[in-house]
């Protein structure tokens, strides 16, 4: 993908990522697949309503190298996606609120729905173990509880949402907070 | 700060807070019943309890000291590194009867190793060393920080907090993270990354 392009659409989730509730002032992060080795993502702790593309950060994420500004401190969970899953061109992290429930429980959700289990890409998605923010424990964790599936819980934390196309990632991040919904309302009211 | 100041903050702290609401649509609801403003080492400006913060006048705010025996009072006084209380009522923070320990990094981060309910004004005092919030035993909750924002977030992760403790427990239960894990991410953010939006430009 084009740099220039991808700076443009990271900025713009960014923003989206408030705007839609998936998380609020500087929390979450967003990226995007420039190449075999490369990635666009959101610099740290800045508020999204600030920024502009230019402000979007390259990283390497092999090295780890950038440029500009310090990248988000969650890059290291981008980067072990992008290595793990060559397909996957968008990681997206947020706090939405039901899916943060169900991490601060720790536990795994069970996905009903078929039409779910086919966005979320299998049929329960894992809460990944607890770490602190920016370890290698949370990254590796997290990529693993992933695994083939498009989506994890992070314990305590947020959500780890990814897609082939940052669309499909969005699309990932509403359907695991309607399952959460889903699985807290039937817990709460068993058949 | 000057009086002026203090007022012309609290008669506008309501557009504030409407302005600032996109990101927390889910979180649950807040009403802001209350603002105090510290004016300065001796005293406060506090908003009319009896008016809404939407309909509060300059007249309506009234100076009081800094040392007295309400919850204002008591918490700001001690609390020296807040310049700002709010007392609110929250849709889920009003159902908690309990401490609620450090379930959320973000909680940890910028509340506090845990959320306290406090009986009377003393008691808020040591429910809120270390801490930026505190439920009342009343059901009613106050919310403190530097500035108008951060109260802002602190009453709005408080809600997020009690949110996801009392809807957990129809999924086994939140779970606590590390007490010390939660006080050391307390520190790095508030040393380090709450600095990131002003040195990362």
């Amino acid at each position: 993908m084009d740099i220039l392009e991808a700076r443009k659409i990271v900025c713009e989730s960014g923003k989206k990522l408030v705007q839609e509730g998936l998380i609020a002032r500087t929390w979450g992060n967003v990226s995007i697949r420039i190449d075999d080795r490369r990635m666009i993502i959101t610099p740290s702790g800045r508020k999204y309503e600030e920024l502009q593309p230019e402000d979007m950060v390259l990283v390497d994420f092999y090295t780890l190298k950038h440029d500009g500004l310090k990248p988000s401190s969650e890059l290291k969970l981008h980067c072990e996606i992008y290595k793990t899953r060559p397909h996957i061109q968008a990681v997206i992290h947020t706090h939405q609120m039901y899916a943060s429930i169900a991490a601060a429980a720790q536990a795994n959700i069970l996905i009903s729905d078929p039409a779910y289990q086919k966005i979320l890409g299998g049929k329960e998605i894992q809460a990944a173990p607890y770490a602190l923010p920016n370890t290698k424990g949370l990254s590796v964790g997290t990529a693993q509880a992933v695994g083939k599936s498009n989506a994890a819980l992070m314990s305590n934390h947020g959500t780890i949402c990814i897609g082939t196309s940052m669309e499909q990632a969005f699309e990932v991040a509403h359907t695991l907070e309607k399952a959460c919904i889903q699985f807290i309302d039937s817990m709460k009211h068993p058949a | 700060m000057t009086k002026q100041e203090a007022q012309a903050l609290i008669l506008n702290a309501n557009s504030y807070f409407e302005q600032h609401s996109v990101g927390y649509q889910t979180w649950g609801k807040v009403e802001f019943l209350q603002i105090a403003v510290r004016i300065d080492d001796q005293k406060l400006l506090i908003s009319n309890p009896n008016k809404s913060l939407s309909n509060q006048t300059p007249e309506d705010l009234q100076e009081i000291p800094l040392k007295g025996h309400s919850y204002f009072q008591k918490i700001l006084f001690w609390s020296r590194n807040c310049d700002i209380a709010l007392l609110t009522h929250q849709e889920y923070a009003a159902q908690v009867t309990e401490t609620i320990p450090p379930i959320l990094d973000d909680q940890a981060q910028l509340l506090g190793v845990n959320i306290k309910i406090s009986k009377n004004p003393v008691d808020a005092v040591f429910k809120t060393f270390g801490r930026y919030t505190t439920i009342l035993s009343n059901g009613q909750s106050i919310c403190i920080g530097k500035t108008l924002e951060d109260a802002f977030v602190a009453s709005q992760l408080l809600e997020k907090t009690a949110k996801a403790w009392i809807l957990g427990k129809y999924i086994g239960g939140a779970k606590a993270i590390n007490s010390i894990e939660a006080l050391v991410m307390q520190i790095y953010y508030q040393l380090k990354y709450s600095k990131e939006s002003q040195k990362n430009i």
